[in-house]
């Protein structure tokens, strides 16, 4: 996955077109994907710094191009986020939306999508607030400043070195390593009161406690779809996973799971888990 | 052709990947050059013997022993780490005995114990074993599973040897009748890997060395997990509970296929490991 298309390489251009092959959507959006590829990967590549950029037919500030190229290559190239809605204007709940690129994408597949996207990070909200007001005028998105967490109050972020609207801003020091700021939490039991065709979550560490709580307010009933980033080994010898899939079972939902083995097989890495579950009918 | 095409744009990967894949250069020299060879030759029906590096590998279908050699030997699939040169391997479902082959290679003075409960799977694995004049392997032509004696193995009958041959009734196959052991008998001291490729019976099995307190003895695992087999409670949650238990930690590794469906089976990797220091 890192090694799509970071470097100008012959087999990187290779590999992503054949992944835009392979996407289900109309050939427009691949067409607009494999524009914006050569846009980010070569034209600008070497920027640094906060900017803007067209992707995929959308108006992009960002905090941090390195992070923009990965966000562009997990979400749009990838599609990890692809999910099948009955609805055309599903509604979504984005926890962790850092600068939007996962509410851009959302209102590619729907462009008449009800999302409420979460993000405490600051200068993440100033780009994921720009980009989903003023810069492509959507309706029926709305942002939060906020944290995600158990318990409702201020908690402490704490954002990583890799610079402003960092991917790996976390409640967990270990996690990020950097400096800490506070900000509010808030419960998102509290938020969902109707059905959530999609609820994604990203959120570095405290998916566990907000899972639980969404189980305790019997709220997580009205939630149809997960995208949950589960991320194992923040604490390299706590294995507890387990208990998440234990929580979804119990819940009446299946899942499958994407996660990248390293070899030689070595224990105690940390590991990006994508769980993609649904409620079993 | 096509095919031929995006072989050819491969090459360099796998090129690079043997080269850390702990092979002697000679060794990774012999596996190119039959990759090579594949490549180039048409794929013959039914079962045979192919040279592959230096070894005479007998087969039941090709496809499948194709499929072995790019996921053990250009992939690298069962690249761990022992603790001692001489490790003591358990090899639950070796079908025609690749990866015997592979961990011999990779350690010569391995102590291997190997179960297989296909028939025709398991004639290829013992020729391939005695006529690459492997020793220290033991083989079973058993299947694994939570109890001693006999149990119903559900074969592809258009398939001789097939990879996802099982004792779990999942689709309509031939059945046949085969012998079942539990693991846990043959375990009577240090583990270094426990090899678990048993196509749904890994739950059983694991819960069997669990009960009987012989998980503790072994220090690496590599399981293939078989998510959502038809007609199969959903239990992954307890499998890693299980681990989680005995003080295991683990690795998962999976790929979700496009487009996303709800159900849909997936072979999961979950490589476990002992956090406990091994006793001397």
């Amino acid at each position: 996955m890192n090694d799509l298309g970071r470097r100008l390489s012959f087999s990187g251009l290779l590999r992503a077109a054949r992944v835009i092959m392979r996407q289900r959507v109309p050939s427009r959006l691949k067409r607009a994907l494999m524009a914006s590829y050569f846009r980010l990967c070569f034209l600008r590549a070497g920027r640094r710094g906060e900017g803007r950029v067209r992707v995929s037919g959308f108006n992009v500030k960002y905090c941090s191009y390195d992070s923009l190229l990965y966000l562009f290559r997990e979400i749009f190239l990838e599609q990890v986020y692809w999910f099948h809605s009955e609805s055309d204007a599903p509604s979504i709940i984005d926890c962790g939306a850092n600068i939007g690129m996962s509410v851009l994408y959302f209102k590619m597949l729907y462009p008449a999508a009800e999302i409420l996207a979460f993000e405490p990070d600051p200068d993440a909200f100033a780009s994921l607030s720009w980009n989903t007001g003023e810069g492509n005028g959507f309706s029926g998105v709305s942002v939060r400043n906020e944290a995600l967490a158990g318990n409702a109050g201020r908690v402490s972020l704490y954002s990583s070195l890799s610079g402003p609207g960092d991917l790996s801003a976390s409640f967990i020091e270990s996690r990020a390593g950097g400096p800490a700021r506070t900000v509010n939490a808030v419960r998102l039991s509290d938020f969902i009161d109707r059905p959530v065709q999609l609820l994604k979550m990203d959120i570095e560490g405290a998916e566990t406690e907000v899972l639980k709580e969404l189980k305790d307010s019997g709220k997580l009933a009205l939630v149809s779809r997960l995208l949950l980033e589960y991320h194992h080994h923040i604490d390299r010898n706590a294995d507890s996973f387990s208990g998440i899939l234990a929580l979804l079972e119990s819940c009446g939902f299946g899942y499958q799971l994407s996660a990248s083995l390293e070899r030689p097989l070595r224990g105690g890495r940390f590991q990006d888990i994508l769980v993609h579950a649904y409620k079993v009918r | 052709m096509k095919e031929f095409i995006l072989n050819m744009l491969r090459l360099p990967g796998i090129i690079g990947r043997t080269g850390n894949l702990g092979f002697t250069p000679a060794f990774r020299r012999g596996l190119l050059r039959s990759h090579l060879r594949y490549m180039a030759a048409a794929a013959p029906a039914g079962g045979g013997i192919a040279g592959m590096a230096g070894y005479k590998v007998r087969y039941c279908n090709y496809a499948s022993f194709r499929y072995l050699f790019t996921e053990l030997f250009l992939n690298g699939e069962y690249n761990f780490i022992p603790e001692t040169e001489a490790p003591v391997i358990l090899d639950c479902g070796s079908n025609i005995g690749m990866s015997v082959l592979y961990f011999k290679t990779r350690y010569p003075d391995a102590q291997i114990t190997a179960f297989e409960p296909d028939v025709a799977a398991f004639s290829c694995l013992r020729d391939n074993v005695a006529g690459n004049r492997l020793g220290g392997v033991c083989l079973n032509n058993k299947a694994v599973s939570g109890k001693d004696g006999h149990v119903v193995f559900w074969r592809d009958p258009d398939k001789e040897g097939a990879l996802g041959n099982t004792i779990c009734p999942n689709t309509p196959k031939a059945a046949s009748a085969a012998d079942s052991v539990r693991l846990s008998a043959y375990v009577k001291g240090r583990v270094d890997l426990l090899k678990l490729d048993v196509e749904g019976a890994e739950f059983e099995v694991l819960e069997d060395l669990s009960s009987s307190g012989k998980l503790g003895f072994i220090r690496q695992m590599i399981v293939e997990y078989h998510l959502h087999m038809p007609g199969m409670p959903e239990r992954l949650s307890g499998f890693l509970g299980l681990l989680e238990a005995a003080g295991f930690g683990y690795q998962l590794g999976g790929e979700i296929e496009r487009p996303f469906s709800d159900g849909a089976f997936q072979a999961l990797h979950i490589y476990a490991y002992n956090k406990m220091p091994a006793d001397k």
